[in-house]
């Protein structure tokens, strides 16, 4: 059992003092982004991303995937108490749990969600740990041509995905690729818009994008929206408990949404918010009372948050063993792992196997860290549901101000961060979507790269990426992938 | 006569108008370094490429725009776009001038501004806060290279 003697290895390392402390930090904050709706796991990865440049590349990973899963709990308590879902992946959440907090159910709902995600998200790392070594060997057979068509699928299947028109996400893809090759490139050494400053020969850092993107358009779009958030809710530990038909009510569904999202979370662009939706679906279809939807279901909350956490696991898979990230967050996952020097992609496991062992037991105990967090000590994170968004954007907008400086010490990226957050403001105002503008930035280099690297080696034949069999498979899926999405948008649509 | 105007100002006009501009500043700057072949490509192909790209997929979102009815982009809130901006600004200027404390006082204070409902009292709190635990995480925590005040 090689798998068993690497995950232990991996818990040996991931239960060093240093790693569980921020494991622990890194869950603590993903909750807190979580459960405060306008402030996501994007905006939190991207503010601790400058700090973990001071710390040893395995504790700033565990750390900064620890937010990311640790978001995924923390969205439901906002869904459930106040029906305003705290991330996107937990909007569907609120449906029948806002229904239990009207009928006083609001603890057991808390709890049965806490539990959900901590199985859900169970079966994602076992998944997890069976699957990605499979994956990594297989992808040791890609070539460039290979790599190119899967980058482009993983590019327009985001565009599919998102909100807002096929169209304007292509083009916010493509806004994402030419911001990536600004700088020195790395074939001929030439600089690429770089309009003679020093500052830009490195090219933009992936943190400026996320932080532009994300963080201030976020916070401009919600500053002069919601402002106090009551919560009525009275939440005691001993009214947690679930009865014992929620427990056997929940049984199913938990395991069909960790299934299901095990599976989308791992896919390209259908990550945890797709995987919600459609484990809350699913359940309304094999259920004996579709009808009783909507009136505070308990599986209408179980299986969405199984399967986001499961999701949020296998995601990933993708990242860590292809060095293709599947969700703009991911995105920002792999660009931290490039940061620190460690390259994603096949090599990953065989190289730095003791990283990537270290990772996938730290998820273990993140998630027993986040059950502790999200039951006995529920309490604290509604009390910071109540602090006003006025109050807290500001520290945001420093947070990132200094988290950007930090980078390279230049006074200019500031500036940068900031039209380019305008830009992302811009976006949003005439509904185009940011994320795959991020997915476009760090994927555009590689996929130049592969591209150069593809049509070097067939001598300029352009054919080369239908007559390689992987890559002409994965051109077919995109093509396939690209003609149901234009269907579904030439449907009447709905306003 | 509104629905026309309407249409020119629709959200897919706009945008695509943004993409055709940005695109095609980017294509002609692509011109201006080496493109090279297909089977040796230079530093100026690929974001050539791009460039024509993207300068399609605007002008089809334009056309979109201008055939179909479509949505009203939002209108920006003014008030927190400007001083949300002043912050920035205001930490980029002072930031190697006067150091980290008073950039972040600064910056923090005019960024709490920006919600009309924020106190003058609230938002100096506010900010001093902000600086102490900021000073604090970076520098004592994690021993940035940053210079706290201004000559220290």
């Amino acid at each position: 059992m090689d798998i068993l003697a690497n995950l232990i290895g991996g818990f040996a390392s991931a239960l060093s003092p240093e790693n569980l402390l921020y494991c622990f930090i890194g869950v603590t904050v993903g909750t807190f982004v979580g459960v405060l709706p306008g402030i996501g796991s994007m905006i939190g990865i991207s503010i601790l991303l400058p700090m973990t440049f001071y710390l040893s590349p395995e504790a700033a990973l565990v750390m900064l995937a620890g937010i990311y899963y640790g978001g995924e709990y923390g969205g439901s308590i906002s869904s459930i108490l106040i029906n305003l879902p705290g991330s996107a992946s937990s909007a569907v959440t609120s449906i029948e749990g806002y229904q239990m907090t009207r009928q006083g159910r609001a603890p057991v709902a808390l709890f049965i969600t806490a539990m959900a995600s901590f199985l859900g998200g169970t079966i994602g790392i076992v998944l997890l740990t069976a699957f990605a070594p499979i994956l990594a060997d297989l992808s040791l057979r890609f070539g460039p041509a290979d790599y190119f068509s899967i980058m482009v699928l993983g590019l327009l299947a985001s565009t599919t995905m998102t909100q807002g028109a096929v169209l304007k996400s292509c083009a916010s893809v493509i806004l994402g690729v030419m911001f990536g090759t600004i700088g020195t490139d790395i074939n001929t050494g030439v600089q690429r818009f770089t309009f003679g400053t020093m500052e830009l020969f490195d090219g933009i850092s992936i943190i400026i994008i996320a932080m532009g993107v994300f963080g201030i358009a976020e916070i401009l779009a919600t500053v002069m929206g919601n402002d106090h958030m009551s919560v009525k809710a009275n939440v005691r530990l001993r009214d947690m408990l679930p009865t014992r038909d929620d427990r056997r009510r929940s049984a199913m569904p938990i395991l069909r949404g960790g299934l299901l999202g095990s599976l989308l979370g791992a896919l390209p662009a259908t990550g945890p918010t797709i995987a919600s939706f459609l484990a809350y679906t699913l359940e309304k279809r094999v259920s004996r009372h579709p009808e009783a939807f909507g009136t505070g279901i308990i599986e209408g909350v179980t299986a969405p948050e199984a399967a986001n956490s499961a999701a949020a696991q296998t995601a990933f898979v993708p990242t860590l063993t292809l060095g293709i990230p599947g969700s703009a967050t991911m995105a920002l996952i792999l660009g931290a792992l490039l940061i620190h020097g460690i390259p994603a992609g096949p090599r990953l496991i065989t190289d730095h196997g003791d990283t990537f062992w270290a990772l996938v037991a730290s998820f273990w105990i993140g998630n027993v860290l986040l059950l502790v967090l999200n039951i006995p000590l529920v309490g604290i994170w509604i009390r910071f549901l109540s602090i006003p968004y006025r109050l807290l954007y500001p520290g945001i907008i420093c947070l990132i101000c200094v988290g950007v400086y930090s980078v390279k010490l230049t006074s200019l990226d500031i500036m940068i961060v900031l039209g380019i957050g305008l830009l992302g403001y811009g976006m949003r105002l005439v509904n185009m979507s940011g994320a795959p503008l991020l997915m476009g930035f760090i994927l555009g280099p590689m996929l130049e790269e592969n591209m150069r690297r593809a049509l070097l080696m067939s001598r300029g034949d352009l054919t080369t990426f239908f007559t390689e069999p992987i890559s002409a498979t994965v051109l077919g899926a995109t093509a396939l992938l690209m003609l149901w999405s234009g269907l579904r948008a030439l449907q009447p649509r709905h306003v | 006569m509104t629905a026309n105007t309407h249409r020119l100002a629709s959200s897919d006009v706009l945008a695509g108008v943004g993409i055709v501009a940005l695109s095609l500043g980017f294509g002609i700057g692509a011109l201006s370094y080496d493109i090279g072949s297909l089977a040796r490509m230079q530093a100026g192909f690929f974001p050539l490429v791009l460039g024509v790209i993207g300068t399609l997929l605007g002008t089809a979102l334009i056309t979109m725009g201008l055939v179909r009815q479509g949505e009203v982009p939002r209108m920006p809130a003014l008030r927190p776009l400007l001083y949300i901006s002043a912050a920035f600004i205001a930490f980029s200027l002072t930031i190697d001038w006067l150091g980290l404390i008073p950039a972040i006082v600064i910056c923090g204070f005019i960024a709490a501004k920006a919600t009309p409902s924020t106190t003058w009292r609230e938002a100096l709190m506010l900010s001093v806060g902000l600086a102490v635990a900021i000073w604090l995480l970076f520098v004592v925590l994690l021993s940035m290279p940053i210079r706290v005040w201004a000559g220290f």
